[in-house]
């Protein structure tokens, strides 16, 4: 179990070295002790290896020697384990908020498909339990361990925050393409459906139940990676732009009132990918608005709009 | 901790540096609570959020703030310690 958490590298990232031995054979311990893929255990290593050398510079300004000033910065870290521990409670806690709700909904949806086709009366329901509890296990347990241990996070560079107010928040580009990817994929199952539906192709003999359900789940999931692939935001001059399905909207700094998370309802029911936020605003006449923005750790700058949202509302609420 | 990011969102280096013109001689006492494991479990609480931005040293630079739960909790705890604290001066130290 550790073994499959854990997914040791061939070797310690060079970009992570500091060129002093002393911290980097513990940068090294540290990134030996943390679990999951090198892109997930990056920022742990990399908030140590910036607090070390920051600390060792502070120490050699005030005139203490190389070693003293590392030994002073290790010691300020404090111990390793307590890091990694912590690292490894973070991460487990992150698979248990992905695994439990999305294997649990993934299987209920299975189970209505598999209702709608043979009724509620002829079901098989020893079966069908077996498959609910294949399709929870399989599913949330893979989908938990892709973002707790694998999913690398997007990394802000200075091209996308070209002053200190101004940030542009875009999709990685591998989850663009894969949003754009699944979006063919369910628009073209949807199609295939709406089809079989009028009586023509391969799923024309189809119940009609289960065959409407399947386009309208194939519908939504299209919708909802179409959605996911048009976002973008940025913000510039205290006003943030956030473009959509239905084009660019402007929302200036000084009217937003809140944030607030989408609940796991509302979540599914709307089409998107990953969590998503409203933003309550007034627009110039006074009206109250609200639009939904998404944060994933796929987003580049994702967090940093949530944060600047938080800050604009508080600052708001304070005048 | 929570009374330094009260100020705004920070980074680890810059949350030790207030913390150590805050506690002055007693500044040491970071060092044994060690920052950042509990900069990560008071995340991972909800007490505080994080972001992050492009940093000086070209890898991106982990803020964290308060979230309102963070907020509240600190109010509350410090209205807690002020109670001990006055029941102390009235007994103890009088």
């Amino acid at each position: 179990m550790n073994r499959l958490r854990r997914l040791r590298s061939a070797g310690f990232s060079t970009d992570h070295a500091t060129g002093d031995a002393r911290l980097d054979t513990h940068l090294w311990a540290l990134d030996a002790a943390l679990v999951g893929a090198a892109a997930v255990r990056r920022p742990t290593v990399m908030e140590a290896r910036d607090f070390l050398l920051e600390l060792r510079d502070r120490a050699l300004r005030a005139g203490k020697d190389d070693a003293a000033a590392a030994v002073e910065a290790l010691a300020a870290l404090g111990p390793l384990e307590a890091l990694a521990r912590e690292q490894r409670a973070n991460r487990a806690a992150v698979f248990r908020r992905v695994a439990i709700p999305a294997g649990l909904g993934y299987a209920g949806l299975m189970l209505l498909v598999s209702l709608l086709r043979t009724g509620v009366t002829g079901a098989d329901w020893p079966v069908l339990a077996g498959v609910f509890a294949v399709h929870a296990l399989l599913f949330g347990t893979g989908l938990g361990y892709w973002v707790a241990y694998l999913a690398k996070q997007a990394e802000p560079t200075v091209a996308d925050a070209p002053a200190a107010d101004a940030f542009s928040v875009r999709w990685m580009p591998t989850s663009a393409a894969l949003a754009w990817g699944l979006a063919a994929v369910f628009g073209l199952g949807a199609g295939v459906l709406a089809a079989g539906l009028a009586g023509l192709g391969p799923v024309a003999t189809w119940a009609r139940p289960q065959a409407l359900a399947l386009l309208l789940l194939n519908a939504h999931l299209a919708l909802g990676e179409l959605r996911a692939a048009r976002f973008r935001a940025r913000v510039e001059d205290g006003t943030l732009y956030v473009e959509g399905l239905r084009g660019q909207q402007r929302i200036p700094q000084a009217a937003i009132s809140g944030t607030a998370p989408v609940s796991l309802p509302l979540q599914l029911l709307l089409p998107g990918m990953g969590r998503s936020y409203w933003v309550h605003w007034r627009d110039e006449r006074g009206r109250e608005r609200r639009t939904r923005v998404s944060s994933s750790p796929e987003l580049v700058h994702g967090d940093r709009l949530l944060a600047w949202l938080e800050g604009a509302a508080r600052a708001n609420r304070g005048a | 901790m929570l009374h330094v990011l009260r100020a705004g969102p920070n980074y680890g280096f810059g949350i030790r540096e207030r913390l150590d013109q805050a506690l002055g001689a007693d500044a040491g006492l970071v060092k044994e609570a060690t920052l950042y494991p509990l900069l990560h479990r008071l995340e991972r609480n909800g007490l505080l959020a994080s972001h992050h931005e492009p940093g000086e040293r070209g890898s991106p630079r982990k803020y964290y703030r308060l979230t309102p739960e963070g907020d509240a909790f600190f109010e509350r705890r410090v209205a807690e310690w002020g109670r001990v604290a006055a029941l102390l001066q009235r007994t103890v130290l009088k």
